[in-house]
């Protein structure tokens, strides 16, 4: 079958599976590997991406279905080589450690920013609950957020 | 998985018509694609109800109107829900993540299986096999039920949101291939002692168009009692509220989740409540009569003190409204 | 100096863009996709493999079952994570055993034929039930003594005026990185060409080697980065192997990603410990009897012990201790190391009992482990290389307010909300191992740092440069380094919170050895930075290299060597949903020398949460009908998450340990995950009154009517 998306702002459209997830089709067709398979039951939030702004689980999501859609990946989240005020606060807070949930941390964050969720560490710790970080970076991922909040 | 062929709906009567044997509704995909990958679905046809829309949330003169496919999270940000189903709003806040509340839909949460570790792993399970028999029963218990299906199956219903509704007495607007029909939420899960491989009675072609909230009851809270402070499902949950004058319960509203196959609307309880002043011991004689009939495992057991307690923080007058 | 500079980490901008590259995440063209399809009983015989329908899926390549793939087992290697080696034989050894793997040209197509794949089993009865089975228990030949004696546990116990016996209780616990374990396979001229998610490449060499008889020089492994390890990664486990002979036999090169399911299975887990303890005691607290009795489940192909009782040996002073552990052989897959082995399970049993202690004597839990201090180790009688544990208690005390702790349980917040505050001691044997590593310096000032140690979020990708640049003076921007890779100098594996003392030693060693080579070119001491460049020119070199090898010494064998902390908490019982909820935590540590005080930071508060979750959630439940895990899920194996971590603070003594390295560290890694099991447990007995000695501590044991 035949999907045609937006990926970071660019028209893509593949040839795909209609069995593949959005995070297949990412990952394997786009060569975006910043989303990452953890689980495949949207159970650790690793694969987080937003859809039309929504924040996804891409692992849950037939690409068949993202036909016409928007979506953003951590590769889209920088502007050139300016990071994402987020990327920048979890470089400074040590928001991170083995790095492999951080792409979809982030992309959590800032959902969490834009749905305004991000006004005390418990609203932040609450919506962020979702991406699970066994190297258990947590203290320091809602410092980083608190902090891109107040900065706002 | 299996392959299949994938077909976007344009409108409610063709994706009646579209469903038939073999077929399966999609709408987010955080029910059904799991389901596609462990071999729990396999339908050789997928209709995608997204592109129908059906997500509004409107007031209308008896209530508030909800669609099928609302997102959770602009149900519990809505500032009608918000207003006059304050229950419903915290249980969906308090259900999933804030990805599975962005991306799941109203009736998907309502009609998702159940979370039994032995369905949804290849172990002995009758929902799964019919015949193969019920690992719960001498086996990991802690998230099972207190009143099961039937001696075939103890598996719990998920929903938080389903417990927030059966208390607030809503109804299912359901556009089939007979046409229109409305259930109330008991009516939309099987009845005691049925063994069925589906949470719910509805049939193929079936489409929760949406769910009233009829106006005048009472706002209720949700408590959810879990082992981990978000992203888990309940242990046991309660929704409910009460009014009191002078003291005297003169209305009340409870169910409770994580106890049974569906969510459970506890009437025997609702009427020991009402007519007689309201005390912290009267809560407690209430829902324990309720559970009276309750038949629960060795691991299950301290479900029914669970129970009194969630029930105890919605019930409480005095407590956050 | 960049040592003890709170570097931020040298590949966040890699890992915050998406850039990192894991496993999983690299093009291989023309890889085969493969999928293990594992056996659903604890014990049997396959009668038979049906490929029929599984074979008609598009996109299959080849499907193999027992015996075909051209390895046999079991493999008896130091670095294997277990001897016995699926799919050799037609013999069912645990639940989740590989019996099939399934190469396509697409994962969905792998997946889909081996859900069709029809593998007919004879279950045999099996025996998984660990608390059914304690009486089975035996003690095992292993790297550390099972059983130790000092003193006469029964004199002690007759001089005794107080004793505590009790038993606890460890669960089953899954490792859970979030990476799942992935490994692409390849043949490049009758040698092996590896990438594996792993922590120890070396390990992965020479085990290989040994299994595919080739000498080490033929295979090369690669790890790129690795997206948590924390014990799974530590060890070959047989899904490596068995990618590595599929790519052999199908002469193209083959990546097996683990579904998150069989990380459950295929490459170990933390096993369920109990522990009989018995403590004696005099009335103002003096220990006179330590005994301590740890059992583990096991499997029944392999050997694991968990050391629990080794913590018990060392930690306080006492003149009579008797330890013992043992195994429980059962059909179960094979258990490993987990951060923070053998204490971690077993600090747990020592450090409830010691409250029980206080409680008893109506004493303050800091009090008593103070008035026991340990000067020198009371089983081997060595002196410690170095240890601030007093220092540990008295800041952490301080920065966690212990002053406030009502020694009676009592409800002090609103709405009858039951605050209470706990603490334990931590301790970790420091394990250590020889290390090499080369540094080069360029003519135009860059420098690189060459070792085959791994960046697994310990931070070692920013610890070895601050290092380097250290010891050469350059800014720490000057540096880089590489990793990862069995073509660079030899290192250990990254685990056993060994890789900073050992590779850092290493390290250090060489660019000290860079140094003074430069120095001589140059025919001068006291080189400075800038003038590198004009000694490499003036004797026409582009670049300079010295390699450094470090090795613990016999000297240093004459001393105890440990990781220490004290650990505080503050939990919250509420009446109407009395799930125990940890809202403060404080740790204070002795682990030597610390080179980056936010990593290592960020170390020990990941370790502490780890605590947490061994103290209120983590359990990996088998169910012994069906001789198999039921959580095979994050949904079901529950870790800790975001809510449920409150403000976690961790301090470090200011020490130098110069015995356990030349750069004075300790180990940071796995420490922080010990004491906070007890240190919740004892806050949750000030809080309400109840003894829980089982962890995780479930609302069950909360809930009196």
């Amino acid at each position: 079958m035949e999907v045609r998306l937006t990926v970071n702002g660019r028209e893509r459209g593949a040839e795909i599976d209609p069995r593949a997830a959005l995070l297949d089709l990412l990952r394997d067709q786009f060569g975006l590997t910043g989303a990452k398979r953890g689980c495949e039951r949207g159970e650790c939030g690793a694969c987080t991406v937003l859809v039309d702004g929504r924040p996804t689980l891409s692992c849950l999501m037939l690409a068949v279905a993202s036909g016409g859609r928007s979506v953003t990946t951590i590769e889209g989240l920088a502007e050139g080589d300016r990071l994402h005020p987020l990327q920048q606060a979890f470089i400074d807070h040590d928001a991170l450690q083995c790095g492999f949930c951080t792409p979809g941390q982030i992309l959590a964050a800032v959902a969490c920013l834009a749905a305004g969720r991000a006004n005390t560490d418990d609203e932040v710790r609450e919506w962020m609950s979702g991406n699970l970080c066994r190297c258990a970076a947590y203290p320091q991922i809602v410092a980083a957020v608190r902090a891109v909040a107040a900065a706002r | 998985m299996k392959i299949f062929d994938y077909r976007a709906a344009n409108s409610v009567a063709e994706a009646i018509a579209a469903a038939g044997p073999g077929s399966a509704f999609l709408a987010a995909g955080t029910e059904v694609v799991p389901a596609l990958r462990d071999g729990l679905l396999h339908p050789d046809r997928l209709i995608d109800l997204l592109p129908l829309g059906l997500d509004g949330i409107e007031r209308r003169d008896d209530g508030l109107r909800l669609g099928g496919l609302a997102r959770l999270s602009d149900i519990a940000s809505h500032p009608e829900v918000l207003a006059s189903a304050p229950a419903l709003a915290s249980a969906i806040e308090q259900s999933g993540t804030a990805a599975i509340r962005s991306m799941g839909t109203l009736a998907g949460n309502l009609l998702q299986q159940v979370r039994c570790p032995y369905y949804r792993g290849a172990a002995p399970c009758n929902r799964r096999a019919p015949g193969s028999g019920c690992s719960v029963a001498r086996g990991d218990q802690r998230h099972a039920a207190l009143m099961p299906l039937s001696f075939h199956c103890a598996a719990v219903h998920p929903s938080d949101p389903a417990v927030a509704l059966a208390s607030l007495d809503a109804t299912i607007v359901v556009e089939g291939r007979a046409g229109r029909r409305t259930l109330s939420l008991d009516q939309l899960y099987p009845a005691a002692g049925a063994v069925l491989g589906v949470p719910s009675v509805l049939e193929s072609g079936d489409l929760i168009i949406a769910l009233d909230l009829p106006a005048g009851r009472l706002p209720g809270r949700y408590a959810k009692i879990r082992d981990r402070s978000s992203f888990d499902f309940a242990l046991v949950s309660a929704a409910g509220g009460l009014r009191l004058e002078g003291g005297v319960v003169v209305e009340a509203a409870l169910a409770l989740g994580g106890i049974a196959w569906k969510p459970w609307r506890c009437r025997r309880a609702e009427a020991m409540l009402v007519g007689r002043p309201w005390s912290a011991d009267l809560v407690r004689q209430a829902v324990a009569a309720e559970l009276s009939g309750a038949t629960p495992l060795e691991g299950t057991r301290f479900k029914v003190e669970l129970a009194i307690r969630a029930a105890a923080t919605v019930l409480d007058p005095g407590g956050p409204s | 100096m960049t040592i003890g500079a709170p570097l931020p980490r040298q590949d966040a901008a890699v890992k915050v863009t998406g850039a990192a590259q894991y496993v999983g995440d690299l093009e291989v063209p023309g890889a085969l996709e493969g999928v293990f399809v594992v056996s659903a009983v604890a014990a049997g015989r396959i009668r038979s493999i049906d490929r029929a329908d599984a074979l008609t899926v598009p996109g299959v390549v080849s499907i193999f079952g027992p015996g075909q793939l051209g390895v046999t087992g079991p493999i008896e290697h130091w670095a294997a994570g277990q001897a016995s080696m699926p799919m050799t034989d037609a013999e069912i050894r645990y639940e989740g055993q590989p019996v099939a793997l399934v190469l396509a040209t697409t994962g969905i197509a792998a997946r889909e034929a081996a859900a069709r794949l029809v593998v007919t089993i004879d279950p045999l009865p099996h025996q998984s039930s660990f608390a059914a089975s304690l009486d089975l228990g035996i003690e095992i030949k292993d790297w550390a003594p099972t059983s130790t004696a000092v003193g006469s546990v029964a004199d002690g116990l007759a001089a005794a005026e107080v004793t505590i016996t009790a038993r606890y209780r460890t669960a089953d616990r899954h490792h859970v990185a979030l990476e799942p374990s992935a490994v692409v396979a390849r043949w490049v001229d009758g040698g092996i060409d590896l990438w594996t998610s792993t922590q120890w490449v070396f390990g992965v060499r020479a085990a290989m080697a040994q299994m595919f008889s080739l000498p080490p020089d033929k295979v090369r492994v690669r790890s790129g980065y690795v997206g948590g390890g924390f014990g799974a990664k530590g060890s070959t486990w047989p899904h490596e192997f068995l990618a590595v002979a599929a790519s052999r036999a199908v002469a193209a090169p083959v990546r097996i990603v683990l579904p998150r399911s069989q990380t459950f299975t295929l490459h170990g887990y933390q096993p369920a410990t109990v522990q009989e303890l018995t403590l004696g005691a005099r009335n103002d607290g003096t220990l006179t009897a330590i005994r301590h009795e740890s059992w583990n489940a096991a499997s029944v192909a392999d050997d694991y012990v968990e050391h629990g009782s080794l913590g018990s040996r060392t930690m306080y002073a006492c003149p009579n201790i008797e330890t013992r552990d043992r195994i429980v052989r059962l059909n179960r897959p094979q258990p490993t190391f987990m951060r923070a082995p053998h204490e971690g399970p077993g600090m747990v049993g020592l450090e409830i009992a010691m409250d029980e202690l206080a409680d008893r004597l109506d004493m303050d839990p800091v009090e008593l482990r103070i008035r026991n201090y340990a000067r020198h180790d009371p089983t081997s009688g060595k002196p410690f290389s170095s240890k601030a544990l007093d220092q540990c208690y008295r800041l952490g005390a301080e920065r966690f307010g212990w002053a406030r702790r009502s020694p009676v349980p009592a409800a002090w917040g609103p709405g009858g909300v039951r605050i209470g505050m706990g603490m334990a001691s931590a301790l970790m044997s420091t394990f250590r191992f020889g290390a090499s590593a080369r540094v080069t310096l360029e003519r135009d000032g860059s420098t690189l740092v060459e070792t085959g140690a791994h960046e697994i979020g310990t931070g070692v990708r920013t610890i070895l440069p601050q290092i380097a640049a250290d010891a050469l003076g350059l800014p720490i921007e000057r540096v880089r380094v590489s990793l990862g890779d069995t073509t660079l100098p030899e290192a250990g594996g990254t685990f056993g919170s060994a890789t900073t003392l050992s590779v850092g030693s290493a390290v250090r060693i060489a660019a000290v050895k860079l140094k003074e080579r430069l120095e001589t070119l140059a025919g001068e001491p006291g080189l400075e930075p800038r003038e590198y460049a004009e000694v490499l020119a003036l004797h026409r070199l582009e670049r300079v290299s010295e390699e450094g090898t470090w090795a613990p010494t016999r000297e240093e064998g004459a001393y105890a060597m440990n990781a220490y902390g004290a650990v505080f908490v503050e939990v919250a019982v509420a009446p109407h949903d009395p799930v125990p909820r940890v809202t403060r935590c404080v740790g204070a540590f002795s682990v030597g020398r610390i080179i980056n005080p936010r990593t290592a930071r960020s170390q020990v508060i990941g370790g502490m949460i780890w605590g947490l979750g061994q103290a209120l959630l983590e359990d990996s439940r088998l169910d012994p009908a069906l001789g198999r895990f039921v959580a095979k899920g994050f949904g079901s194996y529950q870790i800790p998450v975001n809510a449920d971590v409150p403000a976690v603070d961790a301090i470090f003594a200011d020490e130098f340990d110069p015995h356990a390295s030349p750069i004075g560290a300790r180990g940071v890694g796995e420490i922080g995950t010990i004491g906070v099991g007890a240190a919740v447990a004892n806050a949750v007995f000030n809080a309400t009154g109840v003894r829980v000695r089982d962890l995780p501590i479930r609302v069950e044991s909360l809930l009196q009517p």
